[in-house]
């Protein structure tokens, strides 16, 4: 033995018992807290990925700009993508009521929540894409042509270049969708685009948006009908001023610290099992001429090393729990959505909270201990 | 011949003033020291006897330094232990008391040898082996250096 520290292996040889009990407490709590976090992580992550394709990846959107104020807009430090999303004119298309929409390609992919399943994006003004259902009901294919009712009542033909992903409203409303590049919505645009037609705003990452909103707000002296923000996806990113939202953050917070109050409770409660036994223990290392630091010491090294035994071990059984659990409950709370992004979700999220719960629960641990 | 009082008090390597320790509060309070005063020579062998509950080891946990007093002093070699910072007082007691305890207080996951030498780990020392190996033979304890406390006779801890 070289030093005083090592009496502690001997001591946990020696109590084998209440050295397990305390080890499986620390691992109980591990697990807990990476299973509710990771969860909850994965959740908000699927809600975002739903929301991404029903309302499109943007930040902000103006309305009834003009071309100058929302080139402007774009030319910021701040802003990542933007771009025009021309919606709100109908027609026409074998008796059903057809929605237009027109947008640039880049804009269409990253900023609307029209997504693109199979062909090409349409580059002339008579090019199309045509929702998968439409495709489907009337047997068309891609390269087909199809003469569509467009706004002003009159005939015109277009090619079909691709199709895009059906989208739950427009089935409710049972019509079909039609996406055309931004020449060919504006060749057949009514008065209704005006209202529909939006100017999408995403911000580069670490940028404080709702900041930004405020500052495009006075820099262009824009009323507060002119830009909105996507409640739900900055809700999810926790940046949102909306009092549904402030509501949502304070009681995730709440939890957050009720979860992080159980872990300390449990792990404080095994290592107290056996306090009368600790407290001769310490009081006979006093007696020997230990000074309260080293008796510290010796009480922060222990729970360390119990601490390197059980958080691996949560870990590990907590990884196994949550790709078993997650499959049937985030499946069921948050729809089929798109598989792919939830299994890379899944993967991203593992990582992360595996280096998360093991700091959390080692200081968890040492705090306990003292 | 007379000794001066100042080199008097140098030659005592022990000296108790006016110490008091009290327990309790109100009608459940014990006096369990009540104004002792003595004083023991270098080199002095002393023995405190008394009947069952008369202060023995209260008086002993004051004057080792593992109990504060209610009032008064104690001087070890002249210093007054507990006008001492606690951790002072700590490495004082650990470098310069020696004691025995009634129920041995034998660290019991440590061998004989690793008792031995775990105070000296505490002041951060390195054990000499050799005065280890001395004081093994002297406490006919050599074959017993492995043995853990609960494997020893009440003699042998």
């Amino acid at each position: 033995m070289k030093s005083y520290l090592g009496l502690i292996p001997q001591y946990e040889r020696v109590h084998r018992k209440n050295n397990r009990i305390s080890i499986l407490c620390i691992m109980l709590s591990v697990c807990l807290v990476m299973a509710i976090f990771s969860m909850a992580d994965m959740a908000m992550r699927s809600q975002k990925n739903y929301f991404i394709k029903t309302n499109g990846e943007y930040h902000a959107a103006l309305h009834n700009v003009g071309a100058e104020t929302a080139e402007l807009v774009s030319a910021r430090v701040d802003v990542a993508l933007s771009g025009w999303v021309y919606q709100g004119s109908t027609g026409m298309l074998s008796g059903k009521t057809v929605s237009f929409v027109g947008a640039d390609k880049k804009t269409m992919e990253s900023l609307a929540e029209m997504g693109m399943t199979d062909g090409g994006y349409p580059s002339l003004p008579d090019e199309a894409l045509l929702n998968e259902s439409a495709m489907e009901q009337w047997g068309l294919s891609i390269g087909d042509n199809m003469t569509v009712t467009v706004p002003d009542g009159s005939q015109k033909q277009y090619r079909i270049t691709g199709t895009f992903a059906d989208m739950g409203s427009m089935l409710k409303a049972d019509i079909c969708g039609m996406a055309l590049s931004e020449d060919g919505f504006l060749a057949i645009a009514d008065e209704n685009a005006a209202d529909g037609t939006t100017y999408r705003i995403q911000f580069k990452d670490g940028t404080h948006i709702q900041e930004a909103i405020k500052e495009i707000k006075a820099q262009f002296g824009l009323s507060d009908g002119q830009i909105s923000e996507n409640t739900a996806l900055l809700g999810l990113m926790g940046q949102s001023e909306s009092n549904i939202m402030q509501a949502f953050y304070l009681i995730a917070a709440i939890l957050v610290f009720l979860v992080l109050i159980a872990g300390t409770v449990m792990i404080s409660a095994s290592f107290n099992t056996n306090v009368l036994e600790r407290t001769q223990f310490y009081g006979l290392l006093r007696c020997l001429g230990a000074s309260r630091k080293q008796v510290k010491h010796f009480v922060i090294l222990q729970g360390i090393r119990q601490s390197a035994k059980g958080v691996p071990i949560g870990q590990l059984a907590a990884s196994g729990c949550i790709p078993a659990a997650d499959r049937r409950f985030m499946f069921r709370l948050c729809g089929a959505g798109d598989q792919t992004a939830n299994q890379k979700n899944r993967k991203t999220v593992h990582c992360g909270y595996h280096k998360t719960a093991a700091i959390a629960n080692i200081l968890l641990s040492i705090r306990s201990s003292i | 011949m007379i000794v001066p009082e100042r080199q008097v008090m140098i030659m005592n390597i022990l000296e108790v003033q006016n110490l008091c320790k009290t327990y309790g509060k109100g009608e459940a309070e014990v006096r369990a020291l009540d104004n002792v005063s003595f004083s023991v020579g270098k080199g002095e062998f002393i023995a405190i006897v008394g009947e069952s509950g008369s202060g023995k080891s209260t008086l002993l946990n004051v004057v080792g330094a593992l109990d504060n007093p209610t009032s008064g002093k104690v001087l070890i070699d002249g210093k007054d232990i507990f006008s001492m910072p606690e951790k002072k007082l700590t490495v004082f007691r650990r470098r310069n008391i020696g004691f025995i305890f009634q129920s041995f207080n034998l660290i019991p996951e440590l061998n004989v040898e690793q008792n031995i030498t775990f105070p000296l780990l505490l002041d951060y020392q390195k054990p000499d082996q050799k005065y280890v190996e001395e004081l093994l033979g002297i406490l006919g304890l050599k074959e017993r250096r492995k043995h853990l406390p609960s494997q020893l006779s009440g003699g042998q801890q």
